[in-house]
């Protein structure tokens, strides 16, 4: 319980590090973890960094970005883009994604969240 | 020498002797006392008289007594009362000296508040003695630590899981 506790801890530390290598080793360690619940932290960290970087990592990357999330993992993020006071980053690389990924699929997603996040 | 015969003894010399009724006993009501019924003109004696006047002496003398006795603690309690006074007057004078010097060392004392200098005390003596409420662990003491020693305990901790 009590490194659980730590581990969440340095998570969120990573997520407000100014040293912008910190998103590479949360990518690095935490979004390929096997625990769901590490996964679970780590991209809500990334959402909470609310940079290009840390976002097109949730957004877009292959096997690491919502589509391709568990789906407690992927509504954990999700809520976490809808909970931004500044939405606007995440904004233009969902629109981004709309129109220019090569990808239906994760076309697709990006649509359905920016509508999502256009109505929160 | 007589010889002793049962004719010889006086009658009464087997009669109780008549209880003596006790002058000072007031019934005036006739109730039986110790099995005697007393009369009301038992209390109407000469004797009694007697002891009326004696107990007026008695009593005239007792209110002199008492009435010197009174005087003398009334002097007793008057010195008292004026020696009391007099220590709560010199303890008063003593405590008004002692004020009036401190106030005079207060006039010249200056007193200054350093609140910065106080955060630090406070802080320093907080993780020496309290080092579980300063927790190294929390994400603002893990913030300032470098991303390298960040994902070096990340790894450790995951590896307990």
């Amino acid at each position: 319980m009590k490194n659980i506790r730590i581990i969440r801890n340095i998570i969120k530390a990573l997520s407000s590090h100014q040293d912008a290598a910190a998103v590479e080793v949360l990518e690095r360690l935490g979004t390929n973890s096997d625990e769901d619940e590490i996964r679970r932290l780590t991209s809500k960290a990334l959402v909470a960094r609310n940079t290009h970087e840390s976002l097109s990592l949730v957004i877009l990357e292959k096997g690491k970005g919502i589509n391709d999330m568990s789906t407690s993992v992927a509504m954990s993020t999700i809520n976490e883009l809808l909970a931004l006071k500044d939405k606007s980053e995440a904004m233009k690389i969902l629109s981004d994604t709309e129109e220019l990924h090569s990808e239906e699929e994760i076309r697709d997603t990006a649509r359905s969240v920016k509508t999502l996040m256009l109505f929160s | 020498m007589d010889k002793l015969s049962i004719n010889n003894i006086p009658k009464n010399f087997f009669r109780n002797a008549p209880q003596k009724i006790e002058a000072h006993q007031s019934n005036p009501f006739g109730v039986s006392f110790k099995g005697n019924v007393l009369t009301s003109d038992v209390f109407e004696t000469k004797r009694e008289i007697k002891q009326s006047s004696n107990l007026i002496e008695r009593a005239s003398r007792k209110s002199k007594m008492l009435s010197s006795v009174v005087v003398g603690s009334i002097n007793e309690f008057s010195s008292a009362v004026g020696r009391r006074l007099n220590s709560v007057i010199s303890f008063g004078n003593r405590i008004r000296e002692n004020v009036s010097g401190l106030w005079n060392q207060a006039k010249n004392i200056e007193i200054t508040f350093d609140m910065a200098n106080i955060g630090n005390v406070l802080k320093s003596k907080l993780s020496q003695n309290m080092p579980a409420i300063v927790d190294k662990y929390s994400v603002k003491s893990l913030t300032k630590l470098p991303v390298g020693d960040l994902e070096e305990m990340l790894v450790a901790r995951l590896a307990k899981i």
